[in-house]
């Protein structure tokens, strides 16, 4: 569904600050599972991401989503996915309702299975309350649900989900969670990206681990602690990515 | 194209609800001209009339009698008129800015003639108005006086003027409107066609990086092109906003048929068809230049504060021409076909002289073409923008 195939990504690359973010991954998510990605800050993962959903072009290598290429076909591509990150704002002057009419209209949605399909989330992630109520005067959790219906406005088969939870608290990350093992029961496939370890062994089904643009590690969440001898993902993660521990001085 | 309407709807929907933008491009743009036209008219009035002229006589001990006479008639020609005990008190009123124009009247004996001593701070600004008005009041006076002699001598008083210039005007076109409106007009719907998008640039791109709902809509299978077309669109139609509400500012103000406006609209409101076809034609152009301008200044600039740095140096460079619009009418550059090769200055141009009445169709369709072409170009570089990750993607 997801094939990523000698990926490079260099920024400035006619500078001298060149930056190579990502360096040569390979990696293919299937139909219907949780893909992790998972790395710490600067690892590459949002490169990759922003990558597979077009918004940058690799440097070198390929990348298919759901069988068409990001770059030859990208409209294509975009059409076929939902994304969502933890930092994805909404249009402070419109409500959660016009918000979900503009991207479904960008998605190619009319009448009346767009209204039918606005109707349908707003009951699916109880927005109703607050549906005509400008959405800077949302809570951090209900924006999240917002941005969540947003991202499936269309029906994606696949969704690029980018620290979804981050910012939220424990019973609205609890909702995004349920709504991402939701979606792949029901059969879509999910690029996850995460820093939080407990999310990766509840969720993903395979994860890749990334660290400085390249892969260290790779497989089940089980076989990646059994790679490090270790009973934790968390433990698991330090010890494939080589943490030492710095001095703390308080 | 679907797309790019569905963005322009929702931008312009965005723009309108918020009450601060919808009031500072729409709102205000008539409320200013409005109030310029009322400002204008009042200030108009109040320098054309001598009760609002304040005269003030030196009374000492030796003066005249005819200065007393004098003072009836200054009174009687609606001046006001006050008196002050010495030429020193009136020097130090004069310096004090409390006097604008004095008066000392000094008769050495019966049969002589009465010479007036005038005294006025040329650098005070106040003053030159009651002096101009005192030394217009003397001229016609001394002519009356002239006048008479010529007549008591049998002499006809005609000949008190023996160059008399007959004035008849030969206009180069039927303008309708007073010459300070035809004036301040242009630059008005040409500077509201900058500032009207001005609101909107924060928001549109930088802003949009900035609140991180940029990368959710280029996700969508909006082209990069589609997407600069309804913002530019959007852009575009609060510029052209801005600048028809100031034009509905002066038909509104004009259709009052205020006593304080009634000088300025003697000759009518002073827009035409013709002016407004014209108008609006170089408008045009002009906003498009302008909106791909500041869309350009929104997509290079990586959050709302940076994109109103650029704009401040833009605002120059706009303003300049503009402001040099208010003055060319006054010298023969007005007249070169020049002109219309200088953005800016060459809409606001063309549009005093269509208001003027005259139709320069050479310099209308070289202000099109010129800043249709401007448009054009800055157009295609913001659309390149628009393609570059490094530009719009970064924050």
């Amino acid at each position: 569904m997801v094939i990523v195939n000698e990926l490079v990504k260099e920024f400035n690359p006619k500078k001298k600050e060149k930056v190579i973010a990502v360096k040569g991954i390979s990696f293919e998510a299937k139909e219907g599972e949780i893909f992790g990605l998972i790395g710490d800050n600067g690892a590459g993962k949002t490169t990759t991401l922003r990558v597979l959903s077009t918004l940058i072009s690799p440097t070198s290598g390929t990348v298919t989503v759901g069988g068409k290429d990001v770059v030859a076909d990208s409209t294509a591509v975009r059409a076929s996915l939902g994304f969502l990150s933890g930092t994805t704002g909404l249009y402070a002057r419109l409500n959660p309702r016009d918000l979900l009419r503009y991207f479904g209209g960008l998605y190619g949605l009319v009448e009346p299975d767009l209204t039918k399909r606005i109707n349908y989330l707003i009951d699916r992630f109880q927005i109703g309350d607050f549906a005509d109520r400008q959405c800077d005067r949302l809570s951090t959790g209900q924006k999240q649900r917002v941005g969540l219906a947003r991202a499936i406005i269309h029906s994606p088969k696949i969704l690029f989900l980018d620290e979804p939870t981050a910012g939220l608290d424990v019973q609205a990350s609890q909702g995004v969670l349920e709504f991402i093992e939701g979606a792949r029961n029901q059969g879509h496939t999910i690029i996850f990206c995460t820093h939080i370890m407990t999310e990766v062994e509840r969720l993903c089904d395979r994860v890749v681990i990334l660290h400085e643009g390249r892969i260290v590690g790779s497989g089940t969440v089980d076989e990646i602690k059994a790679q490090a001898g270790e009973e934790s993902m968390e433990k698991a993660f330090l010890k494939i990515v080589d943490y030492k521990p710095e001095a703390v001085i308080f | 194209m679907k797309h790019a309407k569905i963005i322009f709807l929702k931008e312009l929907t965005d723009f309108l609800r918020d009450k601060r933008s919808r009031n500072s491009t729409l709102i205000m743009p008539m409320f200013i001209i409005i109030f310029l036209i009322v400002l204008l008219g009042y200030v108009q009035q109040l320098l054309g009339k001598p009760t609002n002229q304040q005269i003030d006589i030196v009374h000492s001990a030796n003066m005249p009698v005819a200065a007393q006479q004098f003072k009836k008639i200054l009174e009687s020609a609606k001046f006001k008129v006050e008196m002050v005990p010495s030429v020193a008190a009136a020097k130090q009123g004069i310096n004090d800015q409390k006097i604008k124009v004095a008066l000392n009247f000094i008769q050495k004996d019966s049969g002589s003639p009465l010479i007036v001593d005038e005294y006025y701070d040329p650098n005070n600004q106040a003053a030159s108005i009651p002096k101009e008005l005192l030394d217009s009041f003397f001229r016609q006076a001394n002519m009356q006086a002239v006048k008479v002699i010529l007549k008591s001598h049998g002499i006809p008083s005609e000949l008190a003027e023996p160059f008399k210039p007959v004035v008849t005007e030969v206009t180069h076109g039927k303008a309708s409107g007073n010459q300070y409106l035809i004036g301040l007009l242009p630059y008005l719907i040409v500077v509201w066609a900058f500032y009207g998008g001005m609101g909107a640039v924060g928001d549109l791109v930088a802003g949009e990086k900035e609140k991180n709902t940029l990368e959710t809509l280029l996700l969508t299978p909006a082209t990069r092109t589609s997407v600069a077309a309804g913002k530019l669109l959007a852009l575009g139609t609060l510029c052209l906003g801005s600048s028809l509400s100031s034009l509905l500012g002066v038909v509104i103000i004009g259709s009052l048929h205020l006593g304080v406006t009634k000088a300025l609209f003697a000759q009518g409101i002073g827009i035409t068809l013709g002016s407004f076809l014209v108008t609006l034609a170089v408008l045009l152009p002009t906003v498009l230049m302008f909106a791909s301008l500041l869309l350009s200044i929104s997509a290079i600039s990586r959050n709302v504060r940076e994109a109103y740095s650029h704009l401040a140096i833009i605002n120059i460079l706009v303003l300049t021409p503009a402001i040099l619009s208010q003055f060319i009418g006054y010298t023969d550059f007005a007249r070169s076909s020049l002109v219309s090769l200088v953005p800016v200055l060459n809409a606001a141009n063309t549009m005093r002289e269509a208001l003027s009445g005259t139709y320069d169709y050479t310099a209308i369709f070289g202000t099109m073409a010129v800043n249709g072409f401007i448009g054009v170009c800055i157009l295609i570089w913001t659309i390149k923008l628009f393609n570059r990750e490094d530009v719009l993607l970064r924050v």
